[in-house]
């Protein structure tokens, strides 16, 4: 036995040898793998540590080492002791990145490693798989149809060095061509179990990544805004019925958070406010925002905002709406200072409902408490805009007066409107007031409301979105620039606005950011785009991308339990349990027709020339007439069998037929006049026939 | 004790299951000596690497329901419809194998046979229509380029088997040589003499992805004798004269000694040993002619072996000689305990004596007294599970 299978193996070995033309196709499609991972490395910088993807960088450069030759493959101790190195360094980064990107940290470092040793078809296997989930945490921060398609790319890439690794002999390019018809192939696939498969709710809550919140932040210094300024990602998408339904520009207030404490430099949320939220809402009571629609209010609007990540709660709504729950896939929750949250962080693009109330008036929900907190300032700082307050308020006797007489003052006294105001240490808002007299829109709110608070007027800061673009008759794009804040004070039991930079600079309001800086000789953005992005060209081409962006993300990114039952709503009318099983019996067949479409192509007729084709059919009639079944018998033997069931004409056609048939296939004869011979043919199949009709009947 | 008789309950039942087994296949897989996949003789599942390959869709669909991210979703619908055509095309690929077996040459069971096995390219082994070969055949240009052929790596075992016999299909035409019939060669594993059936042959190939295993069991019904191994030694050689009745005389003495004289020479017969042409003859004038010998009656011989020899020896010794006897291209005969042939030359002569030898109590031979031929097959059929259970074993041990 043990000679045996020595012999075996020997036999087995000179198999391999015969395996060798194999080997060049491993080795490339490992380094395909190889690159396919460092271009998932450079689209994951934001989950990724820098260290992290140096490693990855490194395991990709001993591939190509080895690809070359240049290099063997490194020991296994050398990549355990890495091993254990890299493990110690992700535990002890790995409290300050969040238990999301460790994990992705932590899959990248395992892929760099094992990538390094790879020498088998399992771990080919295991790598592969690994890097499909990797395009799946790409998905976590880059949403954009782009980043779609160049995953897609990438998926693509990796699925070729799969069929190239397993086609031994298959040249590069008919794997590419398989791999791409395959991928082609099954998209319809996907998009018909994407529009069935029934949407779920999160099943439980995830991990979320601690990095990179964006847009407004829970804290604001003035100056914060200003940096938001530069940037023109998109904030929210806002989708109304109509174009008679979009606000005026200068209502376009769009409410996110408010800011009740101040210590003499930064606004921030007040502890005693969340404090306040918490005991509030485990008493249970409502807050006044959900009962707004319940009084008779004819004027309101519902619409649709898809929000873009921001990987925080909080949500932004025009000033006021009410949220819109039964619609909203992640609930909104009413504050009780008429702000809203989201159930969970917004990771991904999400649409939100709301039904926007014009005319409404944001009361003192909470009485005293309200008042008592709006009225705290630090005692210690800013004395001069103190006791100019002081000044104003026995100037005038109301609160609406003290409010109009610090309104002009911003007017009257020269302020300007820029970007990049003079840096404020000490006393900043003594020394925006009366010295500086520039400054963007959160200095002018915050000098306000500390006004205001210094005269015994409760006020509050409040930050949000003012303004926005459309995009189509019904469509409004707010921007990261379009970042703003102003001021509420408590008057008469309700909150009034007041918007300080409206009177320094009026276009903020009608005509947007970029506006409002040209009269004053500044430009939002610097540098070279500036000029190109005033060319009809490339605005045009940006009006595209914005609208293909806007259709991603209401189709696609947007795509949730609502919009999958409307949809069916449209197109079946009522739902009922009936026609979901209907829905879903459909589609699997469709998905069924769509595989024997691929597998089971119409079997063309082998294109032969047409008097071949005549003689077959003549043989078929004197197949059918006599019971003869010429099977795999030549002509010549076919007309041996069935010459004695035939008769005068009919044989002598047939005769003629073969003899032509055997001269013009056999002959040789390059150039064979086919029209002569099609119609001689022709003819006999035609006194076959008549012959055979003749006999029959 | 328990254990004991737990292992032979567990020894009968794999028995049962292997023999229900069997006899499923014949039923789906008939013998022949041809083979083209059909739906009824493919067998398709995931391999392990298609299965991580679901769960990792499955994966992505649950991390994008938790994240609500819609692009994760389509993502894992994307890679499942993947994995949902690859099974066609796996399929697809294995269907298109056709495969044609070699006769079995017989092999002493001290060498490797080899049973061979030819790969036809579906689309030109459409032998059923005559016409249309014709016609593709004056197309110079094929119409039907390699595509259509089964690609990717074969597997080849034997059913029962760990072995594996890994080939790449269409190595050759990669060198640029067209339709060329490649041929498998798979090592027979058989070491003990006999006449054996092959076992089922179980071709597996995951072409394109290695999502899923395509494989299927042939069974050739071909079957192959395993001569025994030659052994040099005595044996007495029986001089069995044209008259019967009269005694014969026993001589040990080693048989491949040729010393006897020439005699005449007289025309060839068709059957004669060819090394007695004389070819010299045939060269100067075309005619066939044949020494003829002084005492063709010495040629005569009937091999035997005492009965105190072990039988395993005895027959290793006969077949060492009946080997060397066969390329003087003398006449001779066995006999030995149930074996009794006449004394003959000639090819199918040797054969029929190597196989005489190799089945003796083994399976039963033809040539054994009592045996009765169609049992001997049929409880060879029946035995085959056994027999392979024997064979695993000692491949374990």
């Amino acid at each position: 036995m043990k000679a045996f299978l020595t012999r075996q193996n020997a036999v087995v070995n000179s198999l391999d040898m015969a395996i060798t033309p194999s080997t060049s196709h491993k080795s490339t499609s490992y380094l395909m793998l190889a690159v396919a991972y460092g271009v998932l490395l450079l689209t994951l910088t934001d989950e990724l540590m820098v260290w992290v993807i140096v490693l990855g960088m490194c395991a990709l450069v001993v591939r190509v080492l080895v690809y070359l030759k240049s290099s063997q493959l490194p020991h296994p101790r050398t990549i355990n002791l890495l091993a254990v190195l890299s493990l110690f360094a992700l535990t002890w980064f790995g409290f300050s990145i969040g238990l999301l990107n460790s994990m992705i940290n932590l899959l990248a470092v395992a892929f760099a490693l094992k990538l390094i040793l790879l020498n088998s078809k399992r771990d080919f296997h295991l790598l592969f798989c690994t890097s499909l989930f990797l395009i799946g945490c790409g998905f976590i921060s880059a949403l954009s149809m782009i980043a779609w398609l160049g995953y897609i790319g990438v998926l693509l890439f990796l699925l070729l060095a799969l069929a190239y690794y397993h086609g031994p002999v298959t040249p590069l390019r008919s794997s590419a061509k398989f791999v791409a018809t395959l991928v082609l192939q099954a998209i319809p696939i996907a998009a018909l179990l994407f529009l069935v498969m029934p949407q779920l709710p999160p099943l439980w809550q995830m991990p979320t990544s601690k990095s990179q919140q964006t847009g407004l932040s829970d804290t604001v210094t003035p100056g914060d805004i200003a940096s938001l300024a530069k940037s023109s990602d998109l904030a929210f998408t806002a989708t109304f019925p109509s174009n008679d339904d979009i606000p005026l520009p200068q209502q376009r207030y769009w409410r996110a958070l408010v800011m009740e404490d101040f210590d003499g430099k930064t606004w921030s949320i007040s502890d005693r406010r969340k404090q306040a939220e918490r005991q509030l809402s485990l008493l249970q009571k409502t807050p006044p925002l959900t009962q707004l629609l319940s009084a008779d209010i004819n004027d309101v609007t519902d619409y649709e905002m898809i929000v873009e990540p921001t990987k925080q709660n909080w949500l932004f709504a025009l000033e006021l709406s009410v949220p819109n729950n039964e619609k909203n896939n992640i609930l909104a929750n009413a504050q009780f200072d008429y702000t809203l949250r989201a159930s969970t962080p917004l990771m991904s693009k999400k649409s939100f409902y709301f039904t926007y109330v014009p005319n409404a008036s944001i009361d003192n929900a909470a009485g005293d408490f309200e008042r008592q907190l709006n009225s705290l300032i630090p005692t210690t700082t800013n004395d001069e805009t103190r006791q100019w307050a002081l000044a104003l308020k026995r100037q005038h006797a109301t609160p609406e007066l003290l409010a109009n007489a610090i309104m002009n003052y911003f007017r009257q006294q020269g302020f300007s409107y820029t970007l990049e105001p003079n840096a404020m240490p000490v006393d900043p808002i003594d020394t925006f007031l009366f010295e500086e007299k520039a400054g963007f829109c959160a200095h002018y709110a915050s000098a306000m409301t500390f006004a205001l608070r210094a005269a015994g007027v409760p006020a509050r800061m409040v930050t949000g979105y003012q303004g926005g673009e459309q995009l189509d008759d019904n469509v409004l794009q707010v921007r990261q620039y379009d970042a703003h804040a102003w001021v509420e004070a408590l008057i008469n039991g309700q909150w009034q606005r007041y918007d300080p930079t409206s009177m320094v600079a009026p276009s903020r309001l009608n005509f947007g950011l970029e506006q409002a800086l040209a009269e004053f000789g500044e430009k939002r953005t610097s540098g070279l785009l500036g000029d190109i992005s005033e060319g009809a060209l490339f605005m045009t081409l940006q009006n595209w991308m914005r609208q293909m962006d806007y259709q991603w993300s209401k189709w696609i990114l947007g795509f949730d339990a609502n919009k999958q039952k409307d949809l069916l709503e449209d197109l079946l009318g009522q739902i009922t349990t009936k026609k979901i099983t209907a829905v879903f019996l459909a589609s699997l067949s469709v998905v069924g027709v769509i595989l024997l479409v691929y597998f089971f192509p119409i079997k063309r007729q082998p294109n032969r020339p047409k008097y071949q084709r005549i003689y077959r059919n003549a043989l078929g009639l004197v197949e059918k007439h006599t019971g003869v079944k010429r099977h795999h018998l030549s002509p010549h033997q076919y007309l041996k069998h069935v010459d004695n069931y035939l008769e005068g004409s009919t044989k002598a056609s047939l005769h003629a037929m073969t003899v032509l048939f055997n001269e013009s296939v056999y002959g040789g004869d390059d150039n064979l006049d086919k029209p002569l011979v099609t119609s001689k043919m022709k003819q006999h199949f035609n006194s076959v026939k008549q012959s055979l009709r003749k006999q029959n009947a | 004790m328990i254990s004991l008789f737990g292992r032979a309950l567990i020894e009968r039942l794999s028995n049962r299951w292997l023999s229900l087994v069997h006899r499923w296949l014949d039923k789906r897989i008939p013998p022949a000596s041809q083979h083209s996949l059909t739906m009824n003789t493919i067998f398709v599942l995931p391999t392990g690497f298609g299965w991580a390959f679901i769960i990792m869709s499955l994966c992505l669909f649950l991390l994008g329901t938790n994240y609500q991210n819609n692009l994760m979703v389509l993502l894992s619908y994307i890679l499942l419809s993947v994995m949902l055509l690859t099974l066609f095309y796996t399929h697809q690929n294995f269907a298109r194998l056709m495969v044609k077996s070699k006769p079995l040459a017989p092999f002493h069971c001290h060498q490797t046979g080899f049973f061979h096995l030819a790969v036809v390219p579906q689309d030109e082994s459409d032998y059923s229509d005559s016409l249309s070969q014709v016609i593709r055949s004056s197309n110079t240009q094929s119409d039907f380029p390699s595509s259509k052929r089964c690609k990717g790596n074969i597997v080849a075992s034997w059913f029962g088997h760990k072995a594996q016999f890994p080939f790449i299909l269409d190595a050759a035409e990669s060198n640029g040589a067209e339709n060329t019939t490649q041929i498998l060669t798979i090592p027979i594993p058989q070491t003990r003499r006999g006449l054996f059936s092959l076992p089922r042959l179980t071709l597996a190939c995951d072409y394109p992805l290695g999502l899923y295993k395509c494989w299927t069991h042939l069974d050739f019904s071909a079957e192959t004798v395993v001569y025994a191994k030659p052994l040099k030694g005595d044996v007495n050689t029986v001089s069995a004269l044209n008259d019967e009745s009269e005694q014969s005389t026993h001589s040990t003495s080693m048989t491949n000694q040729n010393g006897s004289d020439f005699h005449s020479l007289s025309d060839y017969k068709a059957g004669e040993p060819l090394n007695r042409v004389v070819w010299k003859q045939v060269a100067k004038s075309g005619d066939w002619v044949v020494k003829a010998f002084e005492e063709p009656e010495q040629r005569n011989h009937v091999l035997s072996v005492d009965t105190n020899v072990e039988t395993e020896t005895a027959i290793s010794l006969l077949t060492f000689h009946v080997i060397e006897q066969s390329k003087q291209g003398n006449l001779f005969g066995i006999q030995y305990q149930s074996i009794d042939i006449k004394p003959s030359s000639g090819e199918t002569h040797t054969h029929q004596c190597l196989k005489a030898l190799a089945c003796l109590h083994n399976g039963g031979s033809p040539f054994e007294k009592k045996a009765n031929t169609f049992n001997a097959v049929h409880s060879r059929k029946v035995n085959k599970t056994k027999k392979r259970s024997k064979v695993n074993k000692s491949a374990s041990s």
